[in-house]
């Protein structure tokens, strides 16, 4: 008999909003603003067999992530899966993001049968590795923090205080990160009684006929989509740089089955924390996906069965333990998301979505971190303001100016105030990098900039990482590459001394300018009272020949101060008034 | 009427005027008379003549001139769309901005923002409210202790007022780093700005004096952007009333839910955002204190949009944020959720296997297929309309006619896709438009650890009634109430309220820190003093309300909590500390407070109201008693067709009817079904008990 049409919607939508409640309940009750203001969280629901349904309410990438850690889950506990359990997992071989996104678990059951799971997914700001946070400097992955692989952390309904305590006991920050935790045992708790009392009310069998047919509409939405792509095989390879240049590699093949990625080619893994596991990859893949090929569709487990992906093991987006791995979901994470995109690029071109076609958005992770004692004596962790990057230029349209990674959903810059609030620093600007953008028929988006230095403090210690100094991002279609990022440090100069008068921009102040190596060189760089850190993101790409770019859109960014005279001459031919 | 009589007349009566995108609702209010209700057509390019059109109406109701109407009228409240709808069609005037050096780009980048820009990668964040080449940096910084570190360069700032008036723009948005702490620099420059020219200035610590730069000035820049035309409109709105003949002051509804006059409201166009909604969940707190109830869920189902906020323990739920034009905006209003389900949602099959209700709407062209104005699409409305609930004899006070026929069509056409007859087709859509009204109201209580079932669940606008019984059925709630002024709740909810002006002051201090705590309310307090004085409301009828914001030393969010009057002591603040801790965890959950971090201040507020005339409305006890039916409609339940008994209202207190059965009122129709009662209480509301 075919499926209910109106009763499966109102299941499939209460489903939906079960999932959506269930992040909410995570955000109400955390604290951390990772959580609460940035939203980088995921809750996903599967049926008992293990397909997701509802894929990740919140951020897309998590949804796959939630999915590869709910198999691990089936296959530790196997036989014995019990009512009232539920699992802590952060281990990226068992499908984590990476080490500091912490997973929980739950299998969800009705008069003794298991009928569904429920996960969510969220990053913590600490897991107890060699610095706070990622590990730059980390050689094997148990220097990057406390590993569960699917550990019962509920059973019976109660918290298992040994568990939670031997977590708490590894980590910096317990006080904030216990709420965190609990929460996401709770936001589990509130969507299982929610689910039972969907299951009571429409019963089993409505349940179990709305997941197949929430599978079936997500396969046929994702076969007709993938059907408007042109069919061949594409390739693609590019790089990153950190302690050195690493190279991936890819193939698209469009057919009849789907879209197969094959990423043989891709360099061996990394003895530094660059590397990620396989989950991670195919998570910003899917990722990529979700926002460039399936925005507007239900996505779920029948929408991922018409992709295939194989990745050579014991590369550097397939690493083996112990590799260390812990800055993978935004160095190796994002590159194949970058790598995604210029595949499809390719096979979107000549379709009638090729408006989604689009060139390199800048890319990277510009983390400057700096710890020490406030005025106050207390002690701080400051950073942010990570990634002021340029979008990439879209078929159709220029690319955002500082617009973060592509497909991050959820990114914004807190504001100076709030910053110059909690940590002793001033900062001189913060703004847009005029002709920091590729240039095309459509240009990418700028790169954004700012500089700060220590206020009413002597010192604090630097452990700042980036890459895509020396790599850029890369024009589509004769469109020219963005700009590279850069983070450079003038040594001792008066800035200090000069702000009664005016506050001085970077670029007046004398000082001897360092620049920044990717890798920080150690454990022991400081910085000091009249230093000036300057740090500028990645401008996006161009797409298209700058010579068919309008006259007009010349003039309009040079009018707004986006574009320098002298570039508007040489690649445009367009002469400033 | 002669003159004589007029000169001796009582001023006693009370209009409230809601323009909204289709309509313009009217409500006149005469002690000793029901009141009376109209809906005239909104004139978007003419907004003055769209008023004096609704006047006229009410006016003609009564058989009087409009002249004769303003002339005994004590109190108008105003309830305008403009601001909103300017920044819908993207218009406004030429506007030029001000900043520190160094953070021009502030508007520009607005805080990546990528949550508003979308999941979409060919989408791109809404334009800087201010053009680049428009914003002008000058020398000048204060610090984060409020202390100045360089003075303002006032050669920078002529250099840029010279820019501004040879760009040739009509307004100015100023905003420095910290002026909210420090506004020495913003006043300075403000002073020179208006001795250049004569532009309207929108400076940032007066419109939004809080922490954030980027929302600080976006809410600068929008003012500026929309206060020319709002100003000229609201001032030509006083202008042309008084010479109409009225006496009393002109008043307009801002979105926090009080009145300011035209004057007031003129400097700060950005507190009209959401002015129209704000008016009938008002109007549902008055009615609520009425019936002595403290938690209420305020639902209003218009053509297009559900639109829920809750009143929980008395409180108003309020937030001092919300979205406009693509930019984060500080602009303090009731906290309304809006959802696209209305009677225009579209249903639609998807690929054969499930019927969906939205998000593409019909609106009101070609609207619904039953309205007969070409609509070819099965929405809401002609699913009311083939199940028999809607009153045929017409919608909008009987100058629509419903094609049943056209509703019967299009259902049967989409039907077809998925092997159901029309009526089956209109039962799905209306069960899956419930289940969604449901979840909207979910989200709003599960998201603050609220419990649905603790609330009466109030219904108005045009479509709510329809579906308020289900909804709340559906959720677990025993009580609905329909008012008597459903239709025009929000035009009533404008003319209840009271002037009301809200100054609030961003100061992050240990709540410890009486001194300056005590001097922020000091002169918070004043100005709010001298607001109502200006107003003309005398010292008896000023009441003046503190609160404030508080969070947990580290944390990003703030609670509201409500500060007593009188001094501020180390002992008063200490009691504040713990009534935030017993707020915090009824919010968040018992233990998760972190007393041990510290409590700071963010936000201090200042609520100056200026008590105005309100209706009375007289309760009418009576008995109860069985109602008497006007006639029978044929109405699709469960597959059957049953003959359900139909009412016409109004009906008098004490009415009491059983479901299934419909009554029909002027402008709606409320559906009470199967097990569950319609009492008509001694307010003339209708008051639904479920299951």
């Amino acid at each position: 008999m075919k499926a209910d049409p109106v009763l499966t919607e109102i299941i499939s939508n209460r489903l939906m909003q079960i999932g959506l409640e269930g992040g909410l309940v995570l955000q109400r009750c955390a604290v951390s603003p990772s959580v609460v203001d940035a939203k980088d969280l995921g809750f996903n629901i599967a049926d008992a067999s293990g397909r997701t349904v509802v894929y990740s309410v919140w951020m897309p990438r998590h949804g796959t992530t939630l999915s590869y850690m709910l198999q691990s889950c089936m296959k530790r506990f196997e036989n014995d899966i019990r009512p009232g359990d539920m699992y802590l997992v952060n281990d990226p071989h068992s499908g984590a993001l990476h080490i500091l996104d912490l997973a929980v678990i739950a299998p969800v059951h009705y008069k003794g049968e298991l009928i569904a799971w429920v996960g969510n997914a969220t990053h913590h700001v600490d897991v107890g590795a060699m610095t706070p946070g990622r590990s730059p400097l980390a050689t094997d992955w148990h220097q990057e923090g406390i590993i569960f692989k699917p550990t019962r952390i509920v059973e019976g309904g109660k918290i298992r205080d040994d568990i939670f305590n031997l977590f708490l006991d590894n980590i910096r920050m317990p006080r904030y990160q216990s709420l965190d935790l609990k929460a996401q045992i709770s936001a589990n708790f509130a969507a299982s009684q929610k689910l039972i009392e969907l299951v009571e009310r429409y019963g089993t069998d409505a349940f179990t006929e709305t997941v197949e047919s929430s599978i079936e509409l997500g396969e046929r939405q994702a076969r007709e989509r993938i059907a408007v792509l042109e069919k061949g095989e594409y390739h693609e390879a590019t790089y990153l740089d950190y302690d050195r240049l690493y190279r991936l590699e890819c193939t698209l093949t469009v057919d009849d089955a789907g879209l197969h990625f094959d990423f043989s080619g891709t360099d061996p893994e990394a003895k530094t924390f660059i590397n990620c596991a396989v989950p991670c990859a195919v998570a910003n893949l899917h990722n990529i996906l979700a926002c460039q090929l399936f925005p507007d569709l239900s996505v779920n487990y029948g929408t991922w069965t018409q992709v295939d992906v194989s990745i050579p093991a014991g590369t550097i987006i397939s690493c083996n333990p112990p590799a260390p791995c812990s800055g993978a979901s935004t160095i190796t994470g994002w590159r194949v998301q970058g790598i995604t995109m210029a595949l499809l690029t390719q096979a979107l071109k000549r379709t009638e979505r090729s408006k989604f076609a689009m060139a390199e958005w800048g890319w990277g992770f510009t983390d400057v971190q700096w710890t020490g004692f406030d005025q106050q004596g207390r002690w701080y962790s400051l950073r942010g303001d990570m990634s002021m990057h340029g979008g990439g230029a879209r078929a159709e349209s220029d690319g955002i100016d500082v617009a973060n990674i592509a497909g991050s959903t959820n990114t914004s810059v807190p504001s100076i105030e709030s910053y110059e609030y909690r940590y002793p620093v001033l900062y001189l600007e913060r703004g847009l990098v005029p002709d920091s953008e590729g240039a095309g028929q459509f240009s990418g988006g700028r790169a954004g900039y700012w500089s700060r230095c220590l206020y009413g403090v002597d010192s604090a210690a630097d452990c700042t990482f980036y890459i895509g100094r020396d790599v850029s991002s890369l024009g589509v279609h004769g469109g020219h590459d963005g700009a590279p990022a850069r983070i450079a440090l003038k040594r001792g100069t008066d800035v200090l001394a000069r702000i009664s008068k005016e506050v001085p921009l970077y670029d007046e102040l004398d000082g001897e300018e360092e620049l920044f190596s990717q890798m920080p060189p150690g454990l022991d760089r400081v910085v000091y009272s009249g230093d000036v850190i300057c740090v500028r993101g990645m401008g996006g790409a161009g797409f298209g020949p700058p010579e068919l770019r309008s006259e007009e859109a010349v003039r309009h960014d040079l009018k707004e101060g986006l574009l320098g005279a002298e570039r508007a001459l040489e690649i445009y031919g367009v002469k400033a008034e | 009427m002669t003159a004589g009589d007029q000169a001796d007349m009582v001023r006693d009566w009370l209009i409230g005027v809601d323009v909204g995108g289709t309509f313009t609702d009217g409500v006149l209010l005469r002690p000793g008379h029901a009141p009376i209700i109209v809906k005239t057509p909104t004139n978007i390019p003419d907004p003055v003549a769209g008023l004096m059109g609704c006047l006229d109406a009410l006016a003609e109701s009564v058989s009087i001139s409009k002249k004769e109407l303003l002339a005994r009228t004590a109190k108008l409240g105003y309830g305008t769309t403009q601001a909103a709808n300017l920044i819908v069609e993207g218009k406004g005037s030429k506007v030029g901005f001000i900043t520190t050096r160094g953070f021009k780009d502030t508007l520009v980048i607005a805080e990546i923002g990528r949550e508003r820009i979308g999941m979409d990668l060919t989408a791109s964040r809404a334009p800087s409210l201010v053009p680049r080449s428009r914003i002008y940096e000058v020398r000048e910084r204060v610090d984060a202790q409020g202390k100045e570190l360089a003075p303002v360069n006032m050669d920078d700032v002529k250099a840029a007022m010279d820019a501004l008036a040879a760009e040739g723009v009509e307004a100015v948005g100023l905003c420095f780093l910290w002026s909210f702490l420090n506004n020495e620099h913003e006043v300075a420059v403000a002073e020179a700005l208006k001795n250049y020219s004569n532009w309207f200035v929108s400076v940032s610590h007066e419109v939004a004096p809080l922490l954030g730069e980027y929302k600080r000035s976006a809410t600068t820049a929008l003012n500026a952007r929309l206060g020319p035309l709002v100003q000229q409109h609201l001032l030509s709105v006083g202008r042309s009333l008084k010479t109409e003949g009225l006496d009393a002051l002109p008043l307009v509804m801002t979105s926090a839910g009080g009145l300011l006059t035209m004057e007031d409201a003129a400097s700060k166009p950005v507190t009209l955002l959401s002015s129209g909604p704000a008016g009938g969940v008002l109007a549902s707190k008055l009615l609520a204190e009425r019936m002595g109830l403290e938690n209420v869920l305020c639902a209003d189902m218009g053509g297009t949009t559900f639109d829920v906020s809750l009143i929980t323990e008395g409180e108003l739920a309020l937030s001092e944020r919300a979205q406009y034009a693509g930019q984060e905006i500080f602009t303090e209003a009731i906290d309304i959720v809006s959802i696209g389900a209305g009677g225009g949602s579209i249903g639609w099959v998807d690929h054969g296997l499930r019927l969906k209700v939205g998000p593409g709407s019909a609106g009101s062209d070609p609207g619904p297929a039953c309205y007969g104005h070409g609509g070819n699409r099965a929405t809401v409305t002609d699913a009311n309309c083939e199940l028999g609930r809607l009153n045929p004899k017409g919608l909008a006070g009987g100058r629509l006619h419903l094609d049943t026929e056209a509703a019967k069509r299009v259902l049967s056409d989409l039907g077809k896709e998925i092997g159901l007859r029309p009526e089956q087709t209109a039962e799905g859509i209306i069960s899956i438009v419930d289940a969604a009204m449901s979840d909207a109201i979910r989200s709003q209580t599960v998201a603050k650890g609220l419990d649905p079932r603790e609330y009466a669940l109030f219904a108005y606008g045009g479509a709510a009634p329809l579906h308020a019984a289900s909804i709340a059925a559906d959720l677990g709630i025993a009580k609905v109430v329909v008012p008597l002024l459903a239709p025009v709740f929000s035009a009533y909810g404008i003319v209840a309220s009271n002037i009301q002006h809200v100054l609030s002051r961003s100061r992050v201090v240990p709540i410890t820190d009486t001194e300056t705590i005590s001097s922020v309310f000091s002169e918070l307090e004043a100005s709010g003093t001298a607001a109502l004085e200006s107003d003309g409301v005398a010292e008896p009828a000023r009441i003046l309300v503190r609160a404030a914001q508080l969070r947990f030393k580290g944390q990003m969010h703030a609670v509201n909590v409500s500060v007593p009057s009188g001094p501020i002591t180390a002992e008063s603040l200490e009691q504040l500390g713990r009534k935030f801790v017993e707020t915090y965890e009824r919010l968040f959950g018992a233990g998760t407070s972190s007393a041990s971090a510290g409590i700071e201040v963010v936000t201090l507020r200042v609520y100056a109201i200026g008590v105005t005339t309100v209706p009375q409305i007289d309760a009418v006890e009576a008995e109860e008693h069985d109602g008497v039916p006007s006639g029978s409609r044929k109405v699709w339940f469960k597959g059957e067709q049953i003959e359900v008994p139909t009412f016409t209202g109004p009906l008098e207190p004490g009415t009491r009817i059983s479901g299934p059965a419909l009554l029909d009122y002027p402008g709606q129709t409320t559906w009470v079904p199967v097990n569950t009662t319609a009492v008509v209480d001694p307010y003339q509301s209708l008051v639904m008990t479920v299951g």
